[in-house]
């Protein structure tokens, strides 16, 4: 993989002139990103960072790329850590319907220095105690991705992805995941990059957000939003909310890529 | 579950009149026939079903095979798996030439060579059954790894997982359910050519107790390993389900 680790560094994650071509058939080539360069700097330890862009825009190849999932068509990617394990949570539920809560997470950990207490104060972490032998599956969305992001905790990471994953999720429960999101973040110093195509959900969690136009995805703004102002930003019909949605809807419509971004509260 | 239970109750209402046909058409209106055996018949030749024609030996010899041959060829297939995913490899090629084979040529007629390399083997219809069991078994295996759902790759893949744990824990155990559901049609199919094999080969086997009643035209006999068989093969289902419901329950 076109990647490399800098422990000097004073970021955490850099991507540099980041593109994605796909071959279709008949030799037609077709630019999915181009020229994506971002980076989250040391100093932002412990935040949130939202990728908000349209349907089709490559968000979901731009953070398959930075897991390592796939290979870019050009440019690199650097990390802080030499141990750069990112989990990527999937836009569809991923936990193991086969696994109790607890097999699941053991799945990611290493069994031979984990302790049990590790597994079983992940399982806390993600307000999951009481349920550790319960099976994924039939279970809501929200309890598997609380499943996901346990197993995504035990690899001990420094950074989490998360692929548009509260979409299919019913609005107690997201609101429930946004808040335990925004906890984590900051007690455990970690970073999570989401992508979503929805203005709102962006609001509310991110400290920064990358909007991308489409075809091919380009990074055309980034936002950096205030935590002293959560309490204004979560308020939909507060000045800064309605200067932040009019802050990127102003940007969408320069790039012409309004039309598929989601603003329902 | 409503619909289900309902489902089945209409199934033993249906034996049920099937039976209460059989009793009044052929005990009382039709005693002698050459189309069915009488009721009461059929129940005086059952104690003559373990002296003449042996049924304990035969029965146990046909459900043995069929329970190993299944066993052994599901339990093959799983150690097998991570090379069967691997579409380039010898495994993967000779099994999609079997798979081209099984389209036209009819696994009886690989019994019957069986049967003439084999003539006096205990352990050919053994190997006729596990052959079957385990080619179709690993041709549905091969075909549904394909239909793996990506999320669970991926998701694994950024954890950390190896190749081989990948192909033991998820793309094993996403195909299991459809694995022991096809487990269910191939039971009987297995039962189908077993007969038809022990039919043809002689030896031991429910299939040779098909013959010998048609050599002595005892229609009674016949009657009695056709329901003997029916019920066993629902039986096996039974416990096939049971699996399914127990081991493999997601979805």
């Amino acid at each position: 993989m076109p990647s490399g680790i800098d422990i000097n560094s004073d970021y955490l994650v850099k991507l540099e002139s980041i593109s994605k071509t796909y071959s279709v058939e008949g030799g037609l080539k077709i630019d999915v990103l181009q020229d994506i360069n971002f980076k989250i700097d040391t100093s932002e330890r412990g935040t949130i960072t939202t990728i908000l862009a349209p349907f089709g825009s490559g968000k979901s190849t731009l953070l398959k790329i930075i897991a390592g999932l796939i290979e870019p068509s050009g440019g690199k990617i650097f990390f802080k850590d030499d141990h750069h394990k990112i989990p990527y949570i999937t836009e569809k539920p991923s936990s193991f319907p086969w696994l109790n809560v607890r097999k699941n997470i053991e799945v990611s950990m290493n069994l031979k220095t984990s302790k049990e207490t590790d597994i079983q104060s992940l399982i806390s972490l993600v307000d999951l105690a009481g349920y550790e032998d319960h099976f994924a599956n039939n279970k809501s969305v929200g309890f598997r991705f609380r499943i996901s992001l346990a197993r995504a905790l035990a690899v001990n990471p420094s950074l989490i992805l998360i692929d548009d994953s509260f979409k299919v999720m019913k609005r107690e429960s997201r609101g429930e995941i946004f808040d335990l999101l925004i906890n984590i973040s900051s007690r455990q110093n970690l970073n999570f990059v989401l992508a979503t195509t929805n203005l709102v959900e962006a609001v509310q969690l991110s400290d920064k957000i990358i909007l991308m136009s489409k075809k091919p995805g380009k990074i055309i703004k980034e936002i950096h939003l205030n935590n002293k102002d959560r309490t204004q930003l979560n308020n939909h019909n507060s000045e800064i909310f309605t200067t932040v949605k009019a802050e990127i809807e102003t940007a969408f419509e320069a790039a012409e890529s309004l039309t598929t971004i989601n603003y329902s509260v | 579950m409503k619909i289900r239970k309902s489902y089945l109750k209409k199934i033993y209402y249906f034996i049920l009149a099937y039976f209460l046909l059989w009793i009044l058409l052929f005990e009382f209106i039709l005693p002698v026939n050459n189309f069915l055996p009488k009721p009461s018949i059929v129940i005086e030749s059952f104690p003559d079903m373990w002296t003449e024609y042996n049924l304990p030996s035969h029965y146990l010899s046909s459900v043995g095979v069929i329970i190993i041959s299944l066993f052994l060829a599901y339990q093959l297939v799983k150690i097998l798996s991570p090379y069967l995913i691997e579409k380039e490899n010898f495994v993967s090629l000779f099994i999609n030439s079997l798979e081209w084979f099984s389209e036209y040529i009819p696994g009886i007629v690989i019994g019957f060579l069986l049967i003439f390399w084999l003539p006096d083997s205990e352990y050919a219809e053994f190997i006729f059954a596990f052959a079957t069991a385990f080619t179709s078994i690993m041709i549905k295996f091969q075909n549904e790894s394909e239909n793996v759902n990506e999320e669970y790759i991926l998701s694994a893949k950024s954890l950390g997982l190896n190749q081989n744990k990948i192909s033991r824990l998820i793309i094993w155990n996403n195909v299991k359910p459809k694995l022991i559901s096809h487990l269910f049609s191939l039971h009987f199919y297995i039962w189908l050519m077993l007969i038809v094999f022990e039919f043809i080969k002689g030896g031991l086997g429910l299939g040779v107790i098909y013959r010998r009643a048609l050599e002595f035209k005892d229609l009674s006999a016949i009657f009695s390993v056709f329901i003997i068989t029916g019920i066993t093969i629902f039986l096996g289902t039974l416990i096939l389900k049971f699996i399914r419901k127990k081991f493999a329950f997601w979805n």
